[in-house]
C-alpha cells in the first residue's frame, strides 16, 4: 500500500509550505515586477562564468531562427552575454547523466513543477546552449512519494545510471537518499532543502538561505528600523526551530535585541493563543515561521489585536492566492523575504533572467514549470555553469568545483559561494543572502524594503565573533 | 491577580481550538454508538465538505468525492445557504454510502477490520482532496466564514473572535441536543439499544441497519458542518485538517465513546489546556520547549483510561464477531525455510535493487510479526509498535556509540529495553480491550513520540544521530558500500538470517501449548480465567514479546538507514504496519512474511515499478476497504484455510465469538 502514513508527517506538509521561504515569493516569481541591482560586495567569480557562445570544439550547427536566445541576443544575463543564436549539443557525443529525485503523487504534496522546470532547462541547454562543451545532458528522474525507502532506492538507482550529480527538487524523505549519494561521492544539488540533514551535509549544494537566511535578514532589518526586541514564533519542527533558535535569535541577540521564543505545535488548531503570546511578549518586531496555512490567520489576528510592531513573514506568504484573502491595509504592514534580485534596481546582470526563464518554460516545458520551478531551474542552470568549467565532469570533479566557487554567478539570484562557511553549521547553503519587500497597496506594486542584498553571512560572522 | 487573569486569558483563547475538536468528537461518538466504528475518516469527510463548500462558493462548481464524476455546475456562485445545504446533502449521501456499502458488511467483522476500513476511507478522501482541490489546501482557496468574525471583549484583558464563542456554543448546544435525542426519542433509544446489545435490540424489532444509516448520515452532515464552520479557525489542508480526528478521538476516548456532552467538555478542556500550556512554555523557563502541548493531554488520557475505566463490556452483535483465523498449516515451516532460502540466494546473487528490496521486505516482515503476536494470538490490538521500534533503535545508538557495546549484544539489549516499554504500554490492556485498547496504545505511542523521542539526549534531537555500523567476528556488516555493492551482501544475509530465525521461532511457538493458552484468552477471557489461565500474564507476555520483536525490527531499521532523527519512528507508521499485516494475514507468521513482501520499498514495489500513479493513494484506500470486507483472514489466511475433516458438517456459524 505504499507509504500510506498520510498523517505520518503531517509535519511534513507544514514543513513544505514554510520552506517556500527558499523561493522568491511573489516578487521574485513574477517576472513583470523583477528589477535588479548589482549584487552588493561581489567578488569576481573563481569559476569561469559560462557563456552561451558555442564551445570551440563543437561542430554543431547554429540555429538562430526562433530560438529563445535569439529573442534576447546581445543582452546580459547571469552568465554573460546572450549569444546571437542557438547552438545544439552534439547528439552523437556521450551524454552527461544528471539525476533528479522529486516528490510527486504524495498526499503531503506533489511538486512536478520542479521536474518540469529542470527538464525544460536541460532541453534548452541541449538545444540552444550547446550542451556541456558540446556534450548533451541526459536527465534521469526518480519520483519519490514520501518514503525514506523510496528515496534510498532512488539514490541507488541513480548511482547505477551513472549520474554525476543529483538534483533534489523537494524530497521530505531525503534522509534515505543522502547517505547513499554521500558514500558514492555524488554531489546533491538541492533546489529546496527540506531537512536538517540536507542543510548539514557537505555533499549538498543549495543556492539558497531558506528559513535560516530569512530569520537572520528579518532580525537585521528590525534592528535597523530601531526595534529593541523581537519575538520568534515557530512551528515546533526542526527545520523551523533550529533556524529560529540557533540563527535568527543569535543574530538578534548579537545586535543587542531582547529575544522571545514562542514555539507552538505544528498541528496548532487556532493561532489565537500564539499571537496573544507574541503580543504579551511586548516585542517591537515579530517573525513567524509556520505553514502557509498560518499566513492568513497570523496576519489577520496581529492586525485585529492591535499589534503595531514590525511584522515579518516568509516569502511563501506573499503568494497571490494567500494575499487575496487578506485586506490590503493588513498586508501592507508585513515585510516578506525574497531570494530573487533586489527590487527597484535593474543594473544587475541577472535582470534578464526572469524573462529568460519564462521564455524557456513557454518554449520547452512539457508541463507547468512556474512557481517553485524557478528554484529548480536555477539549480540546474548553476550546475550547468559549473559543468562547463570541467574537462571531464565526474562526481568528485563537480563537488570540488562547487566547493571552489566564490561569488560564482547565479541564475536569477545572489552569486553563490559553496565554501561550506556561508552559514556556519549549514554547509549546504551557498547563497543565503536575502532581499526584503512589501506590498504597499492594492495595485500589485512591489516595494523593496532592504537596501540591496542583506549580507546574511556577514551578520552570522559578526554574531559568532 | 494579574497572574490569574493571564492564565484565564489563555484558557479562554483555547476555546476556539477546543470547540473545533469538540464538534468533531460529537460525530465520532455518534458513529461509534451506531456501528462500533472509530471512524478515522470522520474529519477527512468533514474536510472534504469544507473544501467543496469553499470551492463551490468561489467557482459555482460542486466537486463530488468520486473520481471521474463531473462537477455539478449551477451556472453561478451559490448563496451561503444553498451551498451549505447542497454540500451537507452530499456529505449525508457519503455517510449513507459508507454505512450501507462499507460498514454494513463489516458488522460481523472484528473491530480491527472496521478500523482498517476507516483507514482506507481516510486515504481515499485525502487523495480526493489533494487531487481535486490541491495539496496546498487553503492557500489556494478563499475560506468563506459562515459565523460572525467580529471581536468580542469578555473581560478587560480578554478579547476573542465571535466565531470561537459561537463554535463553542454550538458544540455545547449540539451536545445537549444529541444527549436529549439519545435519551428521549425513539431513534435515540433505539440507537442506545443497538449500542448496548445489538442482538437484544433485534429481538425487540429494532432494525440496526436503519439505525446505523440514520446515525451515519447525521454524523456525516455534522462533520461537514463542523469543518465548514471551523475552517476559518483551523484553515484547510488535506492532511492537517484530516488529522484533527486525533485529538477528537482522544476526547472521545476519555469518555469511552459514551457520554456525548462529557465528550464535548473534555474536548474543550483539551483545547484550553493546550493554549495554557503554550503560555506556560513561553513564560516558565524550566519547561521543555518541545512536545508538551501535544504530549501532556495524551498522558492525561492514558491515566484517565487506566484509572477510570473498567473492563470493556462486550458489545452484543447480531452475528458472531471474529478475528482472522490463527490456523497454521503443517507445511508452514517448510514454506518459511523455502522463502527465506530464496531470499538468501537473491541477496547473495541479485542486483543492488533486489538486495535492497529483500532487506526492506525482511524488516517489514519482522515489524508485521510484532503485530501478529498480540493481535493474532491474544486478540489485543496494538498500534504502538513504532514506539517500541524507536525506543530500541535509539537505545541501540546509545549502546553502540556511547558505551561501545557491539553487535549482536547492542541490538538484543536495545530490544530488551523496548520490551520493558512494551510491558508499560501494555498495562492498559489489563483494563480495556478491543478498539479502546487500540486507541490507548495509539495515544501511548504518540506520547512516546512527543515526549521521549523529543528528548535530544536520547535521540540526538533535531541534529539527528549516526548509527554505528555492525561488525561480527571481523565481518563488516555495514550496509554502506560503493556503487552496485550497496547494500553490502553480508548485511543483507544478516537481515535474512535474523528474519528466518524469528519466523521459524514464531511458527514453532504458534504450535506450542503456550499459544493454545493465549488463543483461549483470545476466544474468551472469562472462560480462560475459569480454566486457570492468568489473563493478565498472558496479555503482558504478548505485549512484551511484541515489543521485543518490534525492537529487533527497529534495530535493523537503524542499521539499514544509517541515520536516525526524531521523525524516524512516526506513530502512524504503526497504523500502516497493522494495515499491511491485516491485508496479508494478521494471525499467523506466514501472514507476517507476506506483509514483508507488501511493505513499501520491498519486493512488490520493485516488481510493480517505482513510478507512482496519481491515484495510488486512492487505490490503496479502496483496496484496504475491499480487503477488510472480502479478506477477513488476509491473503495468506485465504490461501491456507484449514481443511474440513471428513464426515463433519458445520452447524451454522460455529466459530467462537471473540471481541478483541
Amino acid at each position: 500500500m505504499g507509504r500510506t502514513a498520510f498523517g505520518a508527517l503531517a509535519s511534513a506538509a507544514v514543513l513544505l509550505a514554510g520552506l517556500a521561504a527558499c523561493t522568491e515569493g511573489s516578487a521574485g516569481t513574477d517576472s513583470t515586477v523583477v528589477s535588479t541591482s548589482p549584487p552588493a560586495a561581489t567578488e569576481p567569480a573563481t569559476t569561469e562564468p559560462a557563456t552561451t557562445e558555442p564551445a570551440a570544439e563543437t561542430t554543431a550547427p547554429v540555429i538562430d531562427d526562433g530560438s529563445v536566445l535569439a529573442q534576447f541576443a546581445g543582452q546580459q544575463w547571469a552568465f554573460g552575454t546572450v549569444a546571437d543564436g542557438a547552438t545544439a549539443a552534439d547528439t552523437s557525443a556521450e551524454p552527461i547523466v544528471i539525476g533528479m529525485i522529486n516528490q510527486e503523487n504524495s498526499p503531503v504534496g506533489s511538486f512536478p513543477e520542479l521536474r518540469f522546470a529542470v527538464d525544460a532547462a536541460i532541453t534548452w541547454i541541449n538545444t540552444e546552449l550547446g550542451g556541456v562543451n558540446g556534450r548533451p545532458i541526459r536527465l534521469e528522474t526518480c519520483i519519490t512519494s514520501f518514503s525514506v525507502e523510496q528515496s534510498q532506492a532512488c539514490a541507488q538507482e541513480l548511482v547505477q545510471q551513472g549520474a554525476v550529480a543529483v538534483i533534489s527538487g523537494i524530497d521530505i524523505t531525503s534522509t534515505g537518499s543522502l547517505p547513499v549519494l554521500e558514500q558514492n561521492g555524488i554531489p546533491m544539488i538541492s533546489a529546496i532543502p527540506t531537512t536538517l540533514a540536507e542543510y548539514r551535509s557537505t555533499n549538498v549544494f543549495s543556492f539558497s538561505g531558506c528559513v535560516t537566511g530569512a530569520y537572520v535578514a528579518f532580525a537585521a532589518d528590525a534592528h535597523a528600523k530601531g526595534a529593541t526586541s523581537i519575538a520568534f514564533a515557530y512551528g515546533d519542527f526542526e527545520s523551523f526551530s533550529v533556524p529560529a533558535t540557533e540563527y535568527g535569535a543569535r543574530v538578534a541577540e548579537s545586535l543587542g535585541m531582547e529575544v522571545t521564543l514562542v514555539p507552538f505545535p505544528i498541528t496548532t488548531t487556532d493561532f489565537l493563543p500564539v499571537v496573544q503570546s507574541i503580543i504579551d511578549s511586548g516585542a517591537d518586531a515579530v517573525t513567524i515561521g509556520a505553514a502557509d496555512t498560518a499566513c492568513v490567520p497570523v496576519m489577520t489576528i496581529l492586525h485585529d489585536f492591535g499589534y503595531d510592531g514590525l511584522q515579518y513573514l516568509v516569502g511563501a506568504c506573499a503568494a497571490e492566492e494567500i494575499l487575496k484573502q487578506v485586506p490590503d491595509d493588513i498586508q501592507a504592514g508585513v515585510v516578506f523575504n525574497s531570494e530573487g534580485p533586489p527590487i527597484d534596481d535593474d543594473a544587475t546582470p541577472s535582470a534578464l533572467d526572469g524573462e529568460l526563464f519564462q521564455a524557456v518554460i513557454d518554449r520547452y516545458a512539457t508541463g507547468p514549470g512556474g512557481g517553485a520551478g524557478t528554484v529548480s531551474f536555477r539549480a540546474m542552470l548553476n550546475l550547468w555553469s559549473v559543468l562547463t568549467t570541467l574537462d571531464e565532469p565526474t562526481p568528485a570533479g563537480i563537488a570540488t568545483a562547487m566547493r571552489a566557487t566564490v561569488n560564482a554567478p547565479s541564475f536569477w539570484g545572489h552569486p553563490f559561494t559553496c565554501d561550506t562557511k556561508q552559514v556556519p553549521g549549514f554547509p549546504a547553503l551557498c547563497s543565503p543572502q536575502q532581499t526584503l519587500f512589501r506590498l504597499p497597496d492594492d495595485t500589485g506594486t512591489v516595494e523593496g524594503v532592504s537596501d540591496g542584498w542583506i549580507d546574511v553571512p556577514a551578520l552570522l560572522a559578526d554574531a559568532a565573533g | 491577580m494579574l497572574a490569574v487573569a493571564n492564565h484565564l486569558t489563555y484558557l479562554l483563547l483555547g476555546l476556539g481550538g477546543g470547540a473545533a475538536i469538540a464538534v468533531l468528537a460529537l460525530g465520532l461518538v455518534v458513529t461509534h454508538q451506531a456501528s462500533g466504528v472509530v471512524n478515522f475518516a470522520h474529519a477527512a469527510l468533514g474536510s472534504y465538505a469544507a473544501f467543496a463548500y469553499s470551492s463551490f462558493r468561489q467557482t459555482g462548481r460542486l466537486v463530488l468525492p468520486v473520481f471521474g464524476v463531473p462537477d455539478i455546475d449551477l451556472g453561478g456562485v451559490p448563496t451561503t445557504l444553498t451551498a451549505l445545504v447542497l454540500v451537507c446533502a452530499v456529505a449525508g449521501l457519503c455517510g449513507a454510502f459508507l454505512a450501507i456499502v462499507v460498514y454494513r458488511p463489516l458488522r460481523p467483522a472484528s473491530p480491527l477490520a472496521r478500523l482498517i476500513a476507516s483507514l482506507g476511507v481516510l486515504l481515499y478522501l485525502v487523495s480526493v482532496m489533494s487531487l481535486r482541490f490541491g495539496a496546498q489546501g487553503s492557500t489556494s482557496l478563499v475560506i468563506d466564514p459562515v459565523l460572525p468574525t467580529h471581536l468580542v471583549r469578555i473581560t478587560d484583558d480578554v478579547v476573542i473572535y465571535a466565531d470561537r464563542l459561537w463554535l463553542a456554543g454550538i458544540a455545547i448546544v449540539a451536545g445537549l441536543a444529541l444527549s436529549a435525542v439519545a435519551r428521549f426519542t425513539r431513534f435515540g433509544i433505539a440507537t442506545r439499544a443497538v449500542a448496548e446489545n445489538e442482538r437484544a435490540a433485534a429481538m425487540l424489532g429494532i432494525r440496526a441497519d436503519l439505525i446505523a444509516v440514520g446515525n451515519w448520515v447525521a454524523a456525516s452532515v455534522f462533520a461537514a458542518l463542523a469543518m465548514i464552520l471551523a475552517a476559518p479557525i483551523t484553515k484547510l489542508s488535506p492532511i492537517q485538517s484530516s488529522l484533527l480526528v486525533v485529538p477528537a478521538i482522544a476526547a472521545a476516548l476519555v469518555t469511552r465513546f459514551r457520554g456525548i456532552l462529557s465528550t464535548v467538555l473534555v474536548a474543550l478542556a483539551i483545547g484550553m489546556a493546550q493554549s495554557e500550556l503554550l503560555n506556560l512554555q513561553v513564560t516558565v523557563d524550566w519547561l521543555p520547549d518541545v512536545g508538551l502541548q501535544q504530549g501532556l493531554p495524551l498522558i492525561v488520557i492514558l491515566v484517565a483510561l487506566a484509572l477510570g475505566a473498567g473492563p470493556t463490556p462486550a458489545r452484543g452483535a447480531l452475528d458472531t464477531v471474529r478475528l482472522p483465523s490463527p490456523y497454521l498449516p503443517p507445511w508452514a515451516g517448510a514454506v518459511v525455510v523455502a522463502v527465506m532460502g530464496v531470499a538468501a540466494i537473491v541477496t547473495w546473487t541479485g542486483s543492488s535493487e533486489w538486495r535492497s528490496a529483500v532487506i526492506i521486505s525482511c524488516i517489514g516482515a519482522i515489524a508485521a510479526l510484532s503485530v501478529v503476536i498480540p493481535t493474532g494470538y491474544t486478540g489485543q490490538i496494538t498500534l504502538a509498535t513504532s514506539a517500541f521500534a524507536g525506543i530500541s533503535a535509539f537505545t541501540l545508538v546509545k549502546l553502540a556509540a556511547g558505551w561501545g557495546i557491539g553487535f549482536p549484544w547492542a541490538p538484543i539489549l536495545a530490544a530488551l529495553v523496548a520490551t520493558a516499554g512494551g510491558v508499560v504500554i501494555g498495562l492498559p490492556a489489563l483494563r480495556v480491550g478491543g478498539l479502546n485498547l487500540a486507541m490507548a496504545t495509539l495515544a501511548a505511542s504518540l506520547a512516546v513520540e512527543q515526549l521521549v523521542f523529543g528528548w535530544s539526549w536520547f535521540t540526538g534531537g533535531v541534529e539527528g544521530t549516526l548509527v554505528p555500523p555492525a561488525h561480527l567476528f571481523g565481518i563488516d556488516l555495514d550496509i554502506a558500500a560503493l556503487g552496485d555493492d550497496y547494500p553490502r551482501r553480508a548485511f543483507g544475509l544478516m537481515v535474512v538470517t535474523v528474519t528466518a530465525v524469528l519466523l521459524m521461532m514464531a511458527v514453532t511457538f504458534g504450535r506450542s501449548a503456550t499459544v493454545r493458552r493465549w488463543l483461549a484468552v483470545r476466544g474468551s477471557e472469562r472462560a480462560a480465567a475459569a480454566l486457570g489461565i492468568s489473563v493478565s500474564r498472558v496479555k503482558l507476555a504478548a505485549f512484551a514479546m511484541s515489543a521485543f520483536v518490534a525492537g529487533l525490527a527497529g534495530a535493523l531499521t537503524a542499521y539499514q538507514r544509517q541515520t536516525l532523527s526524531v521523525r524516524s519512528f512516526d506513530s502512524f507508521a504503526a497504523v500502516v504496519a497493522v494495515a499491511i499485516a491485516y491485508l496479508a494475514g494478521i494471525a499467523t507468521p506466514l501472514g507476517a512474511m507476506a506483509a514483508g513482501v507488501l511493505a513499501s520499498g520491498g519486493v512488490l514495489t520493485l516488481l510493480a515499478g517505482s513510478d507512482a500513479s496519481r491515484y495510488q493513494f486512492a487505490v490503496n484506500g479502496v483496496l484496504l476497504v475491499v480487503a477488510a470486507i472480502m479478506l477477513p483472514d488476509g491473503i495468506v489466511g485465504r490461501l491456507t484455510r484449514r481443511p474440513r475433516a471428513h464426515g463433519t458438517r458445520r452447524r451454522g456459524r460455529s466459530r467462537r465469538p471473540s471481541t478483541p
